[in-house]
């Protein structure tokens, strides 16, 4: 039978956050090409201050706000929804973000994987605060516990965001901001103690300096490009996530070097 | 729409710098860290060879100090010891028989004071070993007879105090505190020029605190540290080894008035050990 000990277990938990980001990966990949809605613009106007909205007949799936809309003449994002009052009951008035001048009346898809985003950002939370726990642990009882009082109330707040008020589809920077900012502020914590344990000296020889760095550089590498991602035009964030792309190659780059240290009885060599 | 364009262009900035300088940020702490640690590794590795170097330092003196009490016994047995044997056998010759009575009588009698002083020196050396006081009546009782021996000098005054020994240290230990405080009070007489010497006993916590005040010329832990550290002070590191043997601690200082040395002898009691 195998025995695992709390170290050890970091492993799985490091190993559940890769299989958790690869899978969403793949499947916001496949997504990212079918659409979520389809129907007709029926009429396009651009008020005053520049915006254009559009009056949209959805006739299969849904539109949220925060989606990719795109007709084959133009494209752009949808910021607002509202429901008209004297028209049928699929029809929806968007205000829409595009770099085109008018959007014609035509036929249109919507397309989003901000759904998949949030879950996938969920499970992160969860499996990276884990890695925390099981990391303080070893500190005592109060540092356990502050990383599982952060999962319980992170989840609680993603589930009445999400699935109560029903915002699966829209992708919230303040929320996604703070919940970097703990991140960081924990592995920040994580390092502090690290360099207050002088009996361990070989910090880099073990696993979890090198997870924890990996979760950081990538927290932080991303972190401006989360915060500001949805303000973004399409065709830039396409560009600015190529950012996303390497600082996730480094991160598993990082964690397969720990994955690949074994761990060793630390103590003091001698000349 | 240009003002939609600046924008975008500012958050591509922000986005760009802000991703840049977090890189920076990161890479810098990682960095840090790791050259943190390599730098507590070669001062741990440093102190490690100076408490080697100490600890050699402190072994040197106590095979020394060893050699030099087994000197001391030798010389003692050869020079005293061996002669008044020797001249208590020449009283007591075969010729003795055919001698006349008083002449026996003075022979034996003779003798008898020879072995008589024999005795006494030989008791004198095994207490200069252990004291018997020391073994049978404990601590309190053997400083208290050391320090009458020295007040019998009449030049000296010495007194101690002890205000919580009620339960003994164990007998290897009160032999070590007992040396210790024999070597800090010779010390004291050779080089302090002291006119008294007062020892206080009490309890602290889980420690016994023995302390000696005198009015000489004393060292502070600064000369005491730096002592140890060279190589003359064979006493000094003598009772640092013992110290360290017991666990216990010692602290030079200096009264407030600059006119009263003070010597704290810290020793734990027994209960903590195994």
């Amino acid at each position: 039978m195998l025995k695992f000990n709390w170290k050890e277990k970091l492993k799985w938990v490091c190993f559940l956050l890769i299989i958790s980001n690869f899978t969403f990966d793949l499947l916001s990949n496949s997504q990212s090409k079918k659409p979520i809605g389809s129907g007709n613009i029926v009429e396009a106007q651009k008020d005053s201050v520049g915006n254009i909205k559009i009056l949209l007949d959805v006739t299969s799936g849904s539109v949220y706000e925060g989606v990719y809309i795109r007709t084959d003449s133009s494209d752009g994002t949808i910021k607002k929804l509202t429901t008209p009052n004297n028209r049928k009951a699929n029809q929806l008035y968007a205000e829409v973000e595009t770099s085109s001048a008018t959007i014609q009346p035509a036929s249109f898809e919507v397309f989003s994987t901000l759904n998949l985003l949030n879950i996938s950002l969920l499970a992160e939370l969860i499996f990276t605060f884990l890695i925390f726990y099981l990391h303080f642990k070893g500190l005592g009882r109060w540092w356990s516990r502050i990383p599982l009082i952060t999962i319980i109330l992170a989840s609680l707040i993603w589930i009445v965001r999400n699935l109560i008020i029903g915002n699966l589809y829209a992708y919230s920077s303040f929320y996604n901001g703070s919940i970097t900012i703990l991140i960081i502020s924990f592995a920040l914590i994580f390092f502090f103690h690290q360099l207050n344990r002088p009996e361990n000296p070989f910090v880099y020889a073990s696993p979890e300096f090198w997870i924890v760095s990996a979760i950081l550089i990538y927290k932080a590498g991303t972190f401006f490009l989360f915060l500001y991602g949805n303000t973004l035009d399409q065709s830039e964030k396409e560009n600015f996530f190529i950012i996303n792309s390497l600082f996730y190659i480094v991160e598993n780059v990082l964690f397969a070097i720990a994955f690949l240290m074994r761990r060793k009885k630390l103590t003091t060599t001698k000349k | 729409m240009q003002l939609l364009q600046t924008n975008s262009s500012n958050v591509s900035f922000l986005l760009f710098f802000g991703t840049l300088g977090m890189l920076v940020l990161t890479i810098g702490l990682i960095l840090f860290i790791i050259f943190h640690q390599r730098k507590v590794i070669r001062y741990q590795l440093k102190m490690q060879e100076m408490e080697s170097e100490q600890q050699k330092l402190l072994l040197k003196a106590s095979i020394k100090l060893q050699e030099e009490e087994r000197q001391r016994i030798a010389a003692d047995l050869h020079d005293d010891a061996g002669p008044l044997l020797a001249t208590a056998r020449l009283y007591l010759t075969e010729n003795l028989v055919n001698q006349e009575k008083a002449q026996q009588l003075q022979s034996i009698y003779n003798a008898k004071q020879i072995i008589d002083e024999t005795i006494q020196l030989i008791r004198n050396i095994s207490h200069s070993l252990m004291p018997p006081t020391l073994k049978n009546f404990g601590l309190e009782s053997a400083i208290t007879d050391f320090f009458q021996k020295i007040n019998g000098s009449g030049s000296f005054n010495v007194n101690c105090r002890f205000y919580d020994y009620r339960t003994r240290l164990k007998a290897e230990k009160e032999l070590i505190v007992y040396r210790i405080v024999q070597e800090l009070t010779n010390n004291i007489l050779k080089h302090s020029n002291a006119s008294f010497i007062h020892l206080t006993q009490h309890d602290h916590e889980d420690h016994m605190i023995i302390r000696l005040h005198h009015d000489g010329t004393g060292i502070t832990q600064e000369d005491f540290d730096k002592l140890n550290k060279s190589n003359v002070g064979l006493g000094l590191k003598n009772i640092k080894s013992r110290l360290k043997v017991i666990h216990g601690d010692i602290l030079f200082e200096q009264d407030q008035s600059h006119s009263f040395y003070k010597v704290s002898i810290e020793v734990p009691k027994d209960d903590d050990e195994n």
